[in-house]
């Protein structure tokens, strides 16, 4: 749950999370406006409304743009970080990018996965370039 | 409403200072201003300030503390948080309480202090309280992913922008060369030796494509500005400088924008043609500018949104020196970011520091003759946000 010590600032960061240990992507959505938004929030931004509904997201979505950060510390150093523009309008993301930086080209298709936090205990996603066949 | 002019600024070197304090270098940036104001501190109504720094231990009553320090009883008091556009948010708050009569005479300043990247990476497992600051810094979204800077944010933006206007690296790399020419003739910068393009290229990659020499240090310095109106100021003071326009715009977005370009800013392009059409003026008058960028490639895009030059031009006029002084628009004759140094909370204040120094004709070695008309811009987070000031000569 959010807290004093915690970086969730709302109870939809939590659920957020809780999901990801499910092994569910997903944010919320406004039924009034029948607008899906990212990052989930506990009101739609665009009428306020509170009555959301929690939706799974496909996963799926294209890489804006990326980098090195090498003040990963959570992860392994260096480590790639990209934005991600999840299908359908939906938001950008910024994530980890589970490929190699060199080759790596912005537009290239991603997908969801997730993944444990070798420092903080908690799950955590990533986006993998899908195959094209 | 009244017009208000400048006359007074005063501002402490720019380094990593770690044995100083925040208020020591506040008040040596106070006295300056002050004395430099040729006013008493007694006629100081109005003291507005900045937090010190975003991750240090919260320092509070900042303002109050300052005016027990130098015993200065004000009518108005306040510290304005507006993340890296702080202390240009304040001065706007300063400004509109002269313009509204009820202040004759405001003090504004702002001193930085903050832990080194280096500091906070040695105590970042242990420390409780950096891990708390970072997170609130970058919320639930990007502090658990590793984020304890913007640097990943910014060099996305960069690459994006070089991807969609063709711009090289060398190009990029031209900026910094300049900036150090720049800085090495301002006492007052942290660095002074003249580098290359080759050695911007070479310097360490941070986070592609942003290299270390296209970044800028994190500082710490101090630096305040005394206002009262234009017709107090001609009075009083030999060479006022008034604030002539006005300009704020903020994005609905922290960091990383949910939807739009991240190679364009839109804030910095809606405040800035605010405060052009308060001052009656166009981008084309502008002789003397400084603006707030952290990586080379950003400051680049942002001379481009101010309107000096067009979209993916901007990289192409420094090479060909049109920002140099006697070119199209001087920018950054203090040594920006880069090379002056960034102290972000006060950095706005060292901004028009050197605007006024120029428009005076104070600027010595760097002056740039017969300017006129000067620009300031400031912007915070990812510039999801950004102000501008128009300052004349009169």
């Amino acid at each position: 749950m959010p807290g004093f010590l915690s970086d969730l600032e709302d109870t939809a960061a939590a659920r957020f999370y809780e999901e990801l240990e499910r092994g569910r992507f997903m944010t919320t959505r406004c039924p009034v406006c029948d607008h899906t938004f990212f990052p989930p929030r506990i009101v739609c931004p665009r009428c306020l409304g509170s009555e959301l509904d929690w939706v799974e997201l496909s996963g799926r979505g294209t890489l804006y743009a990326f980098t090195q950060q090498h003040h990963a510390l959570a992860h392994r150093k260096p480590e790639v970080v990209g934005a991600v523009d999840l299908e359908g309008d939906v938001g950008r993301i910024f994530t980890v990018i589970d490929a190699p930086f060199e080759g790596l080209e912005v537009g290239t298709a991603v997908k969801v996965s997730f993944f444990r936090s070798p420092v903080f205990d908690i799950m955590l996603h990533k986006f993998k370039p899908v195959l094209s066949d | 409403m009244r017009r208000v002019a400048i006359i007074g600024v005063g501002m402490t070197d720019v380094g990593v200072f770690e044995d100083a304090t925040p208020m020591e270098l506040g008040v040596n940036a106070i006295v300056d201003a002050v004395n430099d104001a040729g006013v008493d501190k007694n006629d100081i109504e109005s003291v507005v300030t900045t937090p010190v720094g975003y991750v240090l231990d919260s320092q509070k009553f900042v303002a109050q503390r300052m005016v027990e320090y130098l015993g200065i009883p004000t009518r108005t008091m306040a510290e304005i948080d507006c993340g890296g556009a702080s202390s240009l948010a304040a001065l706007r708050y300063a400004a509109h309480e002269v313009a509204g009569g009820r202040i004759d005479t405001a003090l504004v300043y702002a001193s930085h202090w903050e832990f080194t990247t280096g500091q906070m990476l040695a105590r970042y497992a242990e420390d409780t309280h950096l891990v708390r600051m970072a997170n609130s810094l970058y919320g639930s979204y990007d502090s658990r992913y590793g984020v304890i800077s913007p640097m990943a944010h910014y060099a996305m933006c960069i690459q994006r922008y070089m991807l969609e206007c063709g711009v090289e690296a060398e190009q990029i790399a031209a900026l910094p060369v300049v900036l150090r020419e720049n800085a090495s003739k301002n006492p007052r910068a942290m660095f002074a030796e003249q580098i290359s393009v080759e050695d911007v290229l070479s310097s360490k990659m941070l986070s592609p494509p942003v290299h270390l020499l296209e970044s800028c240090p994190m500082s710490h310095g101090a630096a305040a500005v005394v206002l009262t109106s234009e017709e107090n100021a001609s009075e009083t003071c030999e060479r006022p400088v008034v604030l002539t326009g006005y300009g704020e715009a903020h994005d609905d977005s922290h960091f990383i924008p949910s939807s739009g370009d991240m190679s364009r800013f839109p804030s910095v392009q809606r405040s800035a043609r605010e405060a052009y059409e308060a001052a009656l003026i166009g981008s084309s008058d502008v002789d003397v500018a400084e603006v707030y960028g952290v990586f080379a490639g950003v400051e680049l895009m942002c001379y481009e949104e101010l309107g000096f030059f067009e979209r993916g031009q901007a990289p192409a006029a420094v090479e060909k020196g049109r920002t140099r002084a006697g070119g199209d628009v001087a920018i950054n004759t203090s040594g920006g970011r880069l090379s002056l140094g960034h102290a972000p909370y006060a950095t706005p204040l060292f901004e028009v520091f050197e605007v006024v120094s120029q428009l005076r004709g104070e600027a010595g070695d760097r002056q740039v003759p017969g300017a006129r008309v000067g620009l300031v811009q400031a912007e915070h987070g990812m510039i999801n946000g950004s102000i501008v000031f128009v300052l004349e000569a009169v």
